[in-house]
Order: C-alpha cells, then structure tokens, then sequence
C-alpha cells in the first residue's frame, strides 16, 4: 500500500470523513461510491431479500466495504419506507427497488385528515432499517467506519405520498393543500431522522430527486421545497449528526439555495461542474460527487473511472471539504473494478492540492 | 361567432397558459363554427404543445407548468375527439410506450404520450415498472412500429438491455423500431445495449420517432 507514489492512510475511515464535512483536509480524499443494490449483488442476494430482512442488508454492506476498502457504509436507504409506513402502498419487484404502486393521499379531503405521523420503532419497515442501522454500527464502531443513516427530503417524502405527477400539478392547482401535506411529511421526517441518528448513525444523508431544475423551477423550489427542506435539516442537525443533501439532476442554478439550509455537504450528479459548485458554495459546504453512474461506472472501462476519478479531485479536492463520490446510487451491475478503481484513484492521487 | 383563425389560436393559447376551462370552452366554440374536429386537435391543441416544449427547452417551463398544459390540453381533446372523422386516422403509427420494471419514474413517459397522441400516433401505454414479458406482449398483439422504453435511475436502465435481449429471443426484434430516453442514458448507451435510437427528453423523442419512421414509408 505504500509503494511509491502512494498516500498511506493516516487515518481512519471515520476521521477521514467526518474531517473532510468539517471543510478540512484529512489524509487523503475519502471515497463513498453509494452501493446499495450492488452490495446484494456481490453476495448473491435479491433485492427483495433485504426488504424483509435486516442482517442480509447489513451483511451485504460489511461484508463490501470490508473487501473493497471505501469509507462508509448506507444503511438500508430510498425505499420509501417513511411514506410506506404512513400508508403509501408498494410494489416490491423481485430484484430491483420497490416503488409506490398506491399514494397514501389520493384524495386531500378524505385522505389528509387522516395521515398520522408514524413511530419509527413500530410501524411498517422503519423497524427493520433502524435494526439495520444498529446491526452495521455494532461493528463499524470497533473498525472505525462510519455509518450513514438516511432520511428522504420533505419535497421526495411529499411526493411519495402523493404520486410525483398529481404533487406537480398540485403546485399549480392545489397548493395550500400540498402546503399542507408538506408540513405533515416534515414533521414525521424529524421523528423519523430522530430515530436513525439514535439507532446509531453517524451522518445522515437527505436525498431528493424530484427538486432539480430538471423538475420544477427555482420559483416553485423556493415556494414548495426550500422552507420545508431547511426545517427538517435544521431539527436533524440538532441531533448531532453531520448531515448532506443531494438532489439528484441540474441543480446548478440552486446551489446557493441547496447550501443555505444549513447542511454540511452536498452531493451532486454529473450534471453539476464540480469546480464551479466548488467555487460558488465551497465556503459553505463540503463537496461530494461526482462520477456517473450509468456512463462511467456502469459502462466504463477502468481507464474511464481513473480519468475522471483524477478530474474530480482536480476539479474539488484543493483547500479540502471535497468526497470522491458516485453521482448517485450505482447500479447492482457495476463492475467491481470500477470500485476497485476508485478506491485506488484516491489511495495514490487523492491529495488536496 | 369567432374566425377559425381566432378559434386555433385561441386553443394553442389557452394550452400554452393551461387554462383548463377556458380549453373546454374554445373547443366547444371550435365545433359549432364548423372547425374540423382533427384540425382543431392538430393545428390548435398541438401547435400549443409544441410551444409548451420549447418553453421547456428554454428553462422558462418546467414539469408542473407542463402538466398543466397537457391536462388543459386533454379537456379540449375530449370534446373534439368524438367528432374526429374517420377517414383522417388511416393506419397511425403505434407506438408502445412504457417505463422500465422497478422504475416508477413516468412523468417523461406520460409527456411522450401526450405529445405522441397529439402527433397522430397511436400509443400503447404499458406504464411504469413494466416487466419484460408485458412489453413483448403489447408488441406482438398491437403489431407496433415502435418501442419507446425509459428509466430514470442508472440502477434500473440495465433493464432497457434485458427488453431487447427478450425480443431477440422472441425473433421481434426485427419488427420494431427502438428509441430509449431518461436521464442516466445517452445516445452510446442507446448503441451499446442495440438500441436504434435516443431521445435527450420528452420534447426531443416526438421528432426522433418521426424521423426513424419516416425512411420505411
């Protein structure tokens, strides 16, 4: 590991990171590539399996992070289990991530009143995560490796609940009522994001990918997404946690807006320029990002992943506060060289001149 | 009684702001001026979208502003639709559309829709999370021209892959013309898994379709 030319590690994973959302320089850049799916698929499971079991989830997740060496671990993230447990109905493919086959809120006048903001500890899988999140901590603890709870963003949550569509248009025809139903969501976020900090996680990620310029406007951003988003991170930062935000998509004209909730990073996808996100919101936030799932890590080469591995760490890493991360989720079928790859990019090259 | 000018105008318009009513209201006026039920359609409603995707386009809209559109859009097809004359519909297009197994992510999808039907096509919509066997189904029953598959997460695009495989192994492949869309993808990807064509977004899928069609007239 120390061959010529190589950084050693100095530090551990947790140190690592938790210097790096701090906006200073540890050792070396940390990577987090966001392997979910891709874990399970390394040992053989199904995705459907970690949707009814805990330690398949957490095992998948020890037993990567153990053999490819990244520096942190996910707990059992983006399966809409906060708006399932408040009524939201599920379709769980066998191999492949569960969507909201039913919104919980079809109709406001008879569904609204009715929404009751769940206990994490009883109702629907929230039990299940928050066992997950102990499971991965009772052993991350001893190794020094951190792990990341997650919470869905109160404009994804809403969403869900919803149907993305019928929320849209909801912003033009009915927009007291989503107010409405937005200030439900935030208020079983907090429990929930409560819970997740107290099961043991050491940051939260808080994810949504219904808000980018892609979606709805900086307009109807700052009506519908940001007073809500900022509450939410605001209650979870007082849990103590470190927190990021990512919205997945072009949200180049909302940094500022993504960086004044009070986070400590944002994650970005390859729609965003690393170096001018650095530039604009780098005195604010730590950096992630921001290696293309699909393009890169999916379908590229090895070559492909070191090239643009190097050009994010040009483009972010100098000063400190910048994460060697996947854009978003990767896919089960990324080659693992690709993770081996990145791994390696920030091991000889992730330094943060 | 308003010009039919006026009338078409007045339905590009009022999609174009998403005046639901008001889209009723001008075809009903459309009707009993005399206006053709298709023209009114095409030349009114259509032409209208076509202004709401280059808004799109141009970052001046976005989805909920759409929405809007195509839901103004669709009262005022309602009431012409009846009216359509047979004769005007000879042999549409069909395409088949549908978001891939494990992705819900279908406001792209819908918008394809809406912007095909209001083209002329004639749209299969298998909606979102559709397992592999549906669309071989819908292909063989429907004898489509063209399969439109989307996935907006990099972990369910390998999907789109599968889709084709399946249909080389029915031997259909040959049969159907196949366009991919969603974020994650792009035109190598579109190669890459024997694909025959890309679309960026909604907007750019309506002209691509058109284009892969029209050599095979």
């Amino acid at each position: 590991m120390t061959s010529i030319g190589s950084l050693k590690d100095e530090m551990t994973s947790y140190d690592r990171l938790m210097t790096a959302f701090e906006r200073k320089q540890p050792d070396r850049v940390p990577v987090t590539p966001f392997n979910r799916e891709w874990c399970l698929r390394q040992l053989g499971f199904k995705f459907s399996a970690a949707m009814t079991n805990a330690e398949i989830y957490a095992f998948s997740q020890l037993y990567c992070i153990k053999k490819f060496g990244y520096d942190m671990v996910l707990d059992f993230l983006a399966v809409h289990a906060e708006s399932e447990a408040m009524g939201s109905r599920l379709h769980i493919p066998e191999d492949a991530a569960p969507s909201v086959a039913e919104p919980a809120v079809k109709d406001y006048k008879s569904d609204l009143p009715k929404l009751k903001v769940p206990n994490p500890w009883k109702d629907g899988r929230l039990p299940m995560i928050l066992k997950g999140i102990q499971i991965m901590k009772s052993v991350c603890e001893k190794m020094n490796i951190p792990v990341m709870g997650y919470v869905q963003a109160v404009w994804r949550h809403t969403c869900m609940l919803r149907g993305v569509e019928k929320a849209m248009l909801d912003v033009k025809k009915n927009p007291d009522e989503l107010k409405e139903l937005c200030e439900i969501a935030l208020e079983s976020l907090i429990v929930y994001g409560n819970a997740v900090a107290e099961a043991g996680a050491d940051l939260i990620w808080v994810s949504d990918p219904v808000s980018s310029g892609d979606m709805i406007s900086r307009k109807t951003f700052e009506e519908f997404v940001h007073p809500f988003l900022k509450r939410e991170i605001k209650a979870l930062k007082r849990t103590g946690v470190k927190l990021f935000l990512h919205i997945c998509g072009n949200v180049n004209d909302r940094l500022d807006l993504m960086a004044s909730t009070g986070v400590d990073a944002i994650s970005v996808d390859e729609k965003v320029d690393l170096a001018k996100a650095k530039e604009l919101i780098g005195g604010q936030v730590a950096i992630m990002g921001n290696l293309s799932p699909g393009k890169t890590l999916l379908s590229g080469k090895q070559e492909d992943v070191e090239r643009e591995s190097k050009q994010a760490i040009d483009a972010a890493a100098k000063g400190g506060g910048f994460i060697l991360a996947s854009g978003c989720l990767t896919a089960a079928a990324m080659p693992p060289e690709n993770v081996e790859t990145m791994v390696r990019v920030v091991k000889t090259y992730g330094r943060y001149q | 009684m308003s010009s039919k000018e006026v009338i078409l105008k007045k339905l590009a318009e009022c999609v174009v702001n998403g005046e639901e009513d008001e889209c009723e209201k001008w075809a009903r006026e459309a009707l009993e001026a005399g206006v053709d039920a298709y023209e009114a359609i095409m030349d009114g409603c259509a032409e209208g979208m076509k202004i709401v995707s280059r808004k799109y386009e141009e970052g001046e809209y976005y989805v909920p502003e759409i929405l809007l559109s195509a839901s103004a859009m669709y009262r005022a097809v309602d009431v012409l639709k009846p009216h359509i004359k047979v004769e005007k519909m000879a042999t549409p297009r069909t395409v088949v559309l549908g978001v891939v197994e494990g992705d819900i992510h279908d406001i792209g999808k819908n918008l394809v829709k809406t912007m095909l039907e209001a083209a002329g096509f004639k749209v299969i919509d298998l909606g979102k999370d559709v397992p592999r066997e549906k669309f071989i189904e819908a292909i063989k029953e429907h004898e489509a021209d063209v399969l439109g598959m989307s996935a907006l997460m990099t972990t369910t695009m390998p999907e789109m892959k599968k889709v084709i495989e399946k249909l080389e192994e029915a031997g259909l492949r040959n049969k159907v013309l196949i366009v991919i869309g969603g974020a994650p993808t792009s035109i190598d990807y579109a190669r890459q898994i024997g694909a025959d064509s890309w679309a960026k977004d909604a907007s750019a899928a309506i002209p691509e379709i058109q284009k892969l069609l029209s050599p095979r007239k």
